[in-house]
């Protein structure tokens, strides 16, 4: 059985081709590359193979993603401090959730950081019972 | 307690309670089904690690590949969907271990499904542990008193050995491992009974049955059922013997049963077939032989220096129509210190246990046997071999020379002593008595069919007034003079 190629692969090899060339050259590459998905019979799945590209290629920049989480409404000052804190290059997204009641919960790729009043009570909970 | 002191407690409690910021490890399942589950991210997840996914349903990590996680789910998973995020736990599969899991049935995971109270155990013990080494072992010494005769007068077990139980199904495997533990009364042992892929009203039958003998006082059930998902079956007995580590660690003896182990490779041939690595022969996938043998290789006798203590392993394999020759049971057998064969034939001829005296053994157990045992049932295998070869001419009793006939007289006896009803386990003393009365001919003159009345008359006369004598028996004292008051006091019966 021939190994499957994944989606990522597949980002990760239209990055590689396409950094760098020139405008007229584009548009051949791409025709070339869905092409290639029509015969690896991935067309369907562009919309993932898209997200995972714009992963990589903010990844090569040095671009930071995080997704934040608070209870309430946070001015542009905390957002700023929070994006220092993570790097130079950083995009934030923010999200609101009443669940948390208070503080704030980050996420960068692997790694959860959990600072809310929710996970607090949480682990008092499991400290006391 | 009153209010204000509760009060009191809970500020101090909660004074003292640090607020900490949890990082987490996470990743996103992108597939799920069949109790399996890939996951992405959870970069540094580590093999067998356990994972938490959402309602508090654990996984274990057993493939770890380039871009994903293949994990198997131990328990309920009809609520898990693509895109929910697992979280790392950083724990290796571990299990409650401790004085609190004697006395309960609890499931692979150490959580008890009899009923009962929580188990708040501090200790927690990996499920998978490397053996103990070379230089911490020593050669077993003492016995496992099964208080089964056949088994204890032919093929002994010691402390620390592993001996297999194979047959059919109904041959009564089972049996033999309920009467065991029964008889550990008193011996000083702790049990450990894992049950895996059983009926559930079976092993309701049993806890019933040792609570009523008083064994669950010094037994733990682990039990897998039928209904379980293959992961939990397949971790079954490494949770068992965590647990029965606990107690070796402790320097005390373990007695640790796995019924069954076949069902245990079938659950792990479905779990290793779902996560796509390779079938070999019979399916099974390459590392089936492994599976086996680090669970049986971690029973043991330990050595002074090394803390003491001993597991004894009793695996049961069911076969299919008496093939000992398939996969998983030459696999056991090669493993193992020994095998007790029991077959169906000579279950519905009524001799129960059905144990099948020529190919059966014990490799290391007879070291174990105390004396007077060694002396007396030694001749005991090779009588019942040669009544074996001889038993086909029986028929012509009156057309056969004295020498044959004594021969077949002796065995017909020897065959019924063997005989043993269930959940009667036998004081090894009795065994050692009724065993000798019949090798020496004293039963000679008694019909083959009312030889097993003799003998309970025998046992209860022995009982009543020859205590003294058991005693010594039992405590390994055998010379000239013991014998010598053994066989008056069988003579006397006798008289009688």
């Amino acid at each position: 059985m021939r190994k499957k190629i994944s989606n990522k692969q597949l980002a990760i090899a239209l990055y590689e081709a396409t950094m760098g060339e020139k405008s007229s050259d584009l548009e051949i590459i791409l025709n070339e590359f869905v092409l290639l998905l029509y015969r690896e019979r991935k067309l369907k799945k562009f919309e993932y193979i898209l997200k995972e590209f714009v992963k990589y290629a903010k990844k090569q920049d040095g671009i930071k993603e995080i997704d934040v989480t608070t209870a309430h409404k946070i001015d542009e000052k905390t957002v700023n401090l929070i994006k220092k804190s993570f790097g130079t290059k950083v995009e934030a997204t923010m999200n609101l959730n009443k669940e948390l009641l208070g503080g704030i919960m980050i996420k960068s790729d692997d790694i959860i950081l959990d600072a809310s009043l929710k996970a607090q009570l949480m682990s008092m909970k499991n400290a006391l019972v | 307690m009153s209010i204000n002191s509760i009060v009191e407690e809970l500020r101090k409690n909660i004074s003292a309670f640090e607020k900490t910021v949890q990082t987490e490890e996470i990743g996103s399942v992108i597939e799920v089904g069949d109790g399996i589950a890939r996951i992405s991210g959870l970069t540094k997840c580590q093999a067998s690690e356990m994972l938490e996914f959402p309602n508090g349903t654990f996984g274990v990590a057993l493939n770890l590949e380039e871009e994903t996680i293949g994990a198997v789910l131990l328990g309920e998973f009809k609520h898990i969907k693509e895109g929910d995020t697992v979280k790392r736990t950083g724990r290796i599969l571990s299990v409650p271990v401790g004085e609190e899991l004697i006395g309960r049935v609890v499931n692979p995971l150490g959580q008890p499904i009899d009923g009962g109270a929580e188990i708040r155990s501090k200790k927690f013990y990996p499920i998978e542990k490397v053996a103990p080494g070379v230089m911490t072992r020593e050669p077993v010494s003492q016995p496992v008193q099964t208080g089964i005769k056949s088994i204890d007068a032919m093929f002994p077990i010691g402390r620390g050995q592993r001996e297999l139980i194979i047959g059919d199904r109904q041959t009564g495997k089972t049996a033999v491992v309920v009467d065991t533990i029964i008889n550990q009364k008193g011996q000083n042992m702790i049990c450990v009974y894992v049950a895996i892929g059983q009926k559930e009203s079976k092993i309701a039958r049993m806890v019933a049955k040792l609570k009523e003998t008083g064994a669950m006082d010094y037994t733990i059930v682990v039990t897998a059922g039928a209904s379980d998902p293959a992961s939990l079956l397949y971790i079954a007995p490494y949770a068992g013997v965590a647990m029965a580590e606990y107690f070796m660690d402790q320097g005390k003896d373990v007695l640790c049963i796995y019924d069954d182990l076949s069902k245990q490779a079938w659950a792990y041939r479905e779990v290793s077939l779902l996560l796509r690595r390779p079938p070999g022969r019979e399916a099974y996938p390459g590392d089936v032989f492994y599976l086996h043998s680090r669970l049986l290789e971690r029973a043991c006798r330990r050595n002074k220096e090394a803390g003491g203590g001993s597991i004894t392993a009793l695996p049961i394999i069911e076969t299919q129509a008496g093939d000992v020759t398939a996969y998983i049971p030459t696999n056991v057998i090669s493993i193992t210190d020994g095998q007790i064969f029991l077959e169906s034939d000579l279950f519905y001829r009524g001799i129960r246990p059905a144990v099948n005296v020529g190919i059966s053994v014990s490799r290391v157990g007879s070291a174990a046997q105390i004396k007077p045992m060694k002396k007396v049932a030694g001749k005991m295998k090779l009588n019942m071999a040669q009544f074996r070869e001889l038993e086909a001419f029986a028929q012509f009793a009156s057309d056969l020379d004295p020498e044959t006939k004594k021969q077949i007289d002796l065995g017909q006896r020897l065959v019924e002593i063997l005989k043993q009803p269930q959940f009667q386990p036998m004081p090894v003393a009795n065994q050692l008595a009724i065993i000798y009365a019949v090798s020496n001919g004293f039963a000679n003159d008694v019909e083959v069919d009312n030889v097993r009345e003799w003998e309970a008359k025998l046992h209860e006369f022995m009982n009543q007034t020859k205590s003294v004598l058991l005693e010594k028996i039992d405590a390994g004292e055998w010379d000239d003079k013991v014998e010598a008051e053994l066989k008056v006091a069988i003579e006397e019966f006798k008289k009688r």
